[in-house]
């Protein structure tokens, strides 16, 4: 199961893409984050062994985000 | 008295053309309608003075011996995608007095063809939403019933077509043209993954975004598309006698309202009297398309919006759900989650990328409906995730790249709904031909 947030780390993690929420957005963000990461639960239901994750745009190039933060 | 028809960009272009009508004129019958029609709230930017000063081109140049593919046709453009000296908000508080210096490639491409600019509209903010009432310009409300939404992000692109106009663009990225095409009763077209130049479009999910086509008919969408992506024009015939078209299995298992599933029926059954024949295939993977969609466009969200924040980091001008991509981007990236979420959603995404390209190996499209249900009430889905929901026959398209065009068909008590015409890679003008069949009586 996907890790939970507290309202702390979920604080501590927007302040590092810039934006500084409200102690009742946190609640909500919280509360959001929280049920979402329980959604994406789900996708340890696919057999992925072995499949390359890397989406190649159209055969121009590939495409991947890089970690962030902790 | 307006009696100037605006539902059809052919027939438009082709009176302007021949100089039975002019530009100006026709230009001057849609500014009219877009005023009778404000309460919509369908624009952010009516361009009245340019899109005269455009018509009268237009008509200069048709006196001197020109033709244009869309001759003086009157166009509506989201307001997320670049247009030179126009203002382009995006929907939001933080860009709304942001003028761009230089028009996207598509906005260069429309005025090369003859069309012109009316004006910008409204959106969800930063393309986030699925209903156009995440807008700090106020909500879109249905031409169909005022009281519902007109979809998103793409809503007053959509609605705008419903209403007033014979064209319009948007963006799709987990559905953005489609489903509002389905809310508004209108053709909306998601091209293949790269088909059209997305240069100047201001998008946050640049694996997946997609400038799309809103019109009234197949035939109008299949012109504005060769406009927009340079290909060969393309007259479609609507036979498709022989022509196989797959239903999956999952689909049939999703949750959708009674209305939605007899439209879905009856769409297959109207198919085959056409010619077509009808199988079942599967798509395994179908269930997972939202939660991936989910993952990989909030990650690449947050990874795009840096640059625009280094420019503007007044963030406390955002809307409630670009706070929320935001911050689900910067979570699904941070320690283990980019393992376990990430990379994991990018594997998930291969995996549903090769079963609709198995599934299209034994059809020549796929057909399911665009939306779960008709337009909600405007306030009524007040869960985000609920909201998301909507997406689930139209965010695994997206992974995949795939063409798909949302072609009305059936009602829900009036209220429109379309059904989605899944096509194989750059096949554009074969869904569209299937979508024509569908829709001729």
């Amino acid at each position: 199961m996907n890790k939970q947030m507290t309202e702390n780390e979920i604080f501590r993690l927007g302040k590092r893409i810039g934006f500084d929420y409200s102690a009742a957005e946190l609640t909500d963000l919280s509360a959001h984050i929280n049920k979402q990461l329980l959604s994406f639960d789900a996708l340890n239901d696919v057999d992925t062994d072995g499949v390359d994750p890397t989406f190649d745009l159209d055969g121009k190039g590939r495409f991947k985000v890089e970690r962030r933060g902790e | 008295m307006n009696e100037i028809d605006l539902s059809s960009a052919l027939s438009l272009a082709e009176k302007i053309n021949n100089r039975e009508l002019s530009a100006v004129a026709a230009v001057e019958a849609c500014l009219e309608s877009i005023r009778k029609t404000e309460d919509l709230n369908n624009f952010i930017t009516v361009c009245e003075h340019e899109a005269l000063e455009a018509a009268k081109r237009v008509d200069s140049d048709i006196k001197n011996g020109k033709r244009f593919l869309l001759a003086g046709v009157p166009i509506a453009v989201k307001d997320n995608i670049r247009t030179k000296g126009i203002k382009t908000t995006c929907a939001s508080e933080l860009l709304s007095d942001f003028v761009p210096d230089y028009d996207a490639e598509v906005i260069l491409r429309l005025k090369a063809a003859g069309a012109v600019i009316i004006g910008k509209t409204n959106m969800d903010e930063f393309a986030f939403g699925s209903a156009n009432e995440y807008s700090a310009y106020g909500v879109v409300k249905n031409a169909y019933d005022r009281t519902r939404v007109a979809g998103g992000s793409s809503g007053g692109s959509a609605n705008a077509v419903s209403a007033v106009l014979p064209l319009s663009i948007g963006t799709d990225t987990g559905g953005s043209v489609r489903q509002p095409a389905a809310f508004c009763g209108v053709v909306g077209l998601k091209p293949t993954f790269g088909a059209i130049d997305g240069r100047g479009v201001i998008g946050l999910c640049p694996s997946m975004e997609q400038v799309g086509t809103f019109s009234n008919s197949c035939d109008d969408a299949a012109i504005l598309f060769s406009v927009l992506s340079g290909r060969t024009p393309h007259n479609l015939d609507g036979k498709i006698n022989g022509k196989t078209i797959g239903i999956a299995k999952e689909f049939l298992q999703a949750e959708m309202t009674e209305a939605v599933r007899n439209a879905l029926s009856l769409a297959a059954e109207r198919l085959e009297e056409k010619g077509a024949k009808v199988v079942e295939v599967s798509v395994p993977s179908f269930a997972f398309g939202l939660a991936t969609y989910h993952v990989l466009s909030s990650a690449e969200a947050v990874n795009s919006f840096q640059g625009i924040i280094k420019e503007r980091p007044q963030t406390e001008l955002l809307g409630g759900e670009v706070k929320r991509r935001m911050l689900s981007g910067a979570v699904v990236l941070s320690g283990d989650n980019y393992d376990n979420l990430y990379i994991k959603a990018a594997k998930v995404r291969t995996v549903i990328t090769r079963d609709y390209e198995c599934a299209l190996s034994s059809c020549d499209a796929l057909l399911c409906p665009t939306t779960a249900s008709a337009a909600t009430k405007i306030g009524e889905v007040t869960d985000p995730q609920k909201g998301h929901r909507s997406d689930s026959f139209l965010a695994p398209v997206s992974l995949a790249g795939l063409p798909a065009v949302s072609v009305p068909f059936g009602a829900d008590n009036s209220l429109p709904l379309g059904v989605q015409i899944i096509g194989k890679r750059n096949a554009e003008y074969e869904i569209l031909n299937i979508g024509k069949a569908l829709s001729a009586m």
